[in-house]
């Protein structure tokens, strides 16, 4: 418990660094959606001369963002990606925290199984996402009908918001195996944005395509604005996906942190 | 296990990766209540084999015992009763002192304040500064005091004495000293032979990743040699070169230098004959013991 304690307390600040980001990128977005709607049909028109691999790249295809959904649905793609490097970070520095800063000898000479150890980082993890997914929701809720001013659809929103935590969940999976598997990361960062924009290139590529063939290599493709809006729901085969690539990745984890030898400095 | 063995370590043996050598074939028991010291020169696995002991890594073949049990699969449970002092420490450095031992208490049960206390004023530590203020030699500090704060009984010292001025050292001794008299059985690795030949009882000598002796410390010290360095006028080099007990003789311009195992008196009376212009008689460092230990196994 003091491991689940003492890990929240280490990543309160970043964790407040990006949940803020989030939140203002949302209401800032949101701010410009009045104005924005009066001039949508316009940008349409300018999108139509645009080949249409470019606009499924960037999140404009098949959506409407004269529809405040349809406008979610495109501020969300890039929250998702925010959020995406917030999972792939935390899911990394967790692990290698302890090691990049040498105090790994200090917490496992103590009398704690590793697997605890493990279970402690990773609750503190989930602890982070969750209630940061949880205040973008609530933030949305509290400010939509402020800034837009229109009746909108609060499962869509819904769905959308939880798009980034299911992302995230992903991106911990990775990051903790990586983590795991490394001797010792000096650095966090650039791990973090590599790993997360190679996914999200195999996304353009794959949106480029406008074929199927990647969909399920990348977790950017499981949870796409225009497929919500159209399913109403999330894509069941792809939710399994993420959930199976999850777990599987935070188990494979554990079992390599368990054998993981534990070098001096 | 025998009742009175803390520690027993069979054929331990540690790669890393396929070629790089961590250490081979180790096997040495610690009796309970004594403070065996685990000397060699940097990089001859007496770190390796501490922490196989933590299970902070794991061995390639061979088991060790602590307690009578696994050190592997019951690591959690024999880690409760061992106080560790690594070689170099390093703590959350945005904590103040007293935060992070009353973090480390907290894993053997209730905080006990009093110790940390006691332990803190003994070491001279302050317990309000934080971490990242600290010297390295108060961090040292910290580390002793967090590795004793639970009545450990066993304490595992890596290098304990790097980074203390003479004084905290001898004060830490004391402390070593009172712990073991009070019932711990002490397992302290060094690279230093005095503070090894002061403090334990039976040394292991590792070189290279191998076992080369397990001594009692009084056959080490009738067994040691004394280093001299003379500068004369005349060459002594003949002088002592043909002398019982002598080794190593070697002239540099005026001065002659030898190792001298045997009865010192002897060696006074021949030094007492000739006419010196300086005369010095040291420890001989590690290696030069080695150097013996490598001529009388081979």
């Amino acid at each position: 418990m003091q491991i689940f304690r003492m890990e929240l307390w280490r990543s309160l600040r970043s964790w407040v660094y990006y949940t803020a980001s989030l939140i203002a990128i949302l209401v800032i977005f949101l701010t410009f959606f009045m104005t924005f709607r009066e001039d949508a049909a316009l940008l349409d028109e300018l999108l139509q001369n645009f080949p249409p691999e470019f606009r499924a790249a960037f999140g404009f295809a098949n959506v409407d963002l004269s529809q405040i959904e349809g406008y979610l649905s495109f501020i969300f793609s890039y929250l998702v990606l925010i959020g995406a490097v917030y999972g792939m970070k935390l899911g990394v520095s967790l692990l290698s925290e302890e090691s990049r800063r040498k105090t790994a000898d200090f917490l496992l000479s103590k009398p704690v199984r590793r697997d605890q150890v493990f279970l402690a980082k990773f609750s503190a993890a989930m602890v982070c996402v969750i209630v940061q997914n949880l205040l973008l929701f609530a933030a949305g809720l509290a400010l939509i009908p402020i800034l837009v001013r229109e009746s909108y659809d609060i499962g869509i929103f819904a769905l959308l918001s939880f798009s980034v935590l299911l992302v995230q969940l992903f991106f911990i999976g990775l990051g903790q195996v990586i983590a795991s598997a490394v001797q010792t990361l000096k650095q966090v960062m650039p791990i973090a944005l590599g790993v997360v924009f190679f996914f999200f290139i195999i996304e353009l590529i794959n949106q480029s395509l406008l074929e199927k063939a990647l969909t399920y290599l990348t977790p950017f493709s499981y949870f796409k604005g225009a497929s919500i809006l159209h399913l109403h729901g999330y894509d069941t085969s792809y939710l399994l996906s993420d959930i199976v690539v999850f777990l599987v990745l935070t188990l494979l984890a554990a079992w390599l942190y368990r054998r993981k030898d534990i070098h001096a400095t | 296990m025998s009742a009175s063995n803390v520690i027993e370590i069979r054929n331990l043996t540690k790669y890393y990766g396929k070629k790089s050598r961590g250490i081979l074939d180790v096997s040495f028991d610690v009796m309970e209540g004594e403070i065996f010291g685990f000397i060699g020169p940097n990089g001859a696995g007496k770190s390796t084999t501490i922490r196989t002991l933590l299970s902070l890594i794991y061995p390639t073949s061979g088991s060790a015992t602590i307690f009578g049990k696994d050190c592997i699969r019951f690591g959690h449970e024999i880690r409760r009763h061992i106080g560790y002092l690594p070689s170099e420490v390093f703590y959350y450095d945005n904590m103040k002192v007293l935060d992070l031992l009353k973090y480390s208490a907290s894993f053997y049960g209730k905080v006990d304040m009093k110790r940390i206390e006691e332990l803190s004023t003994i070491m001279d530590l302050d317990l309000n500064r934080k971490i990242d203020d600290l010297s390295y030699g108060n961090k040292k500090k910290v580390g002793i005091v967090q590795g004793l704060l639970h009545n450990p009984k066993l304490i595992i010292l890596d290098e304990p004495t790097s980074g203390l001025d003479p004084l905290m050292q001898q004060k830490f001794f004391d402390l070593v000293q009172l712990e073991n008299r009070k019932g711990a059985t002490i397992l302290m690795s060094s690279h230093i032979l005095p503070e090894v030949q002061k403090l334990c009882s039976r040394v292991a000598i590792i070189k290279e990743g191998r076992i080369m002796k397990i001594e009692d410390i009084r056959t080490l010290r009738n067994t040691a040699y004394k280093k001299i360095a003379v500068s004369a006028e005349t060459d002594l080099q003949a002088d002592f070169a043909k002398m019982a007990g002598v080794t190593n003789c070697q002239r540099i311009d005026q001065e002659v230098t030898f190792l001298f195992k045997g009865n010192v008196n002897d060696l006074v009376q021949v030094l007492g004959t000739r006419s010196l212009q300086n005369l010095t008689i040291e420890e001989p460092d590690l290696d030069e013991i080695f150097l013996h230990y490598y001529q009388a196994d081979a």
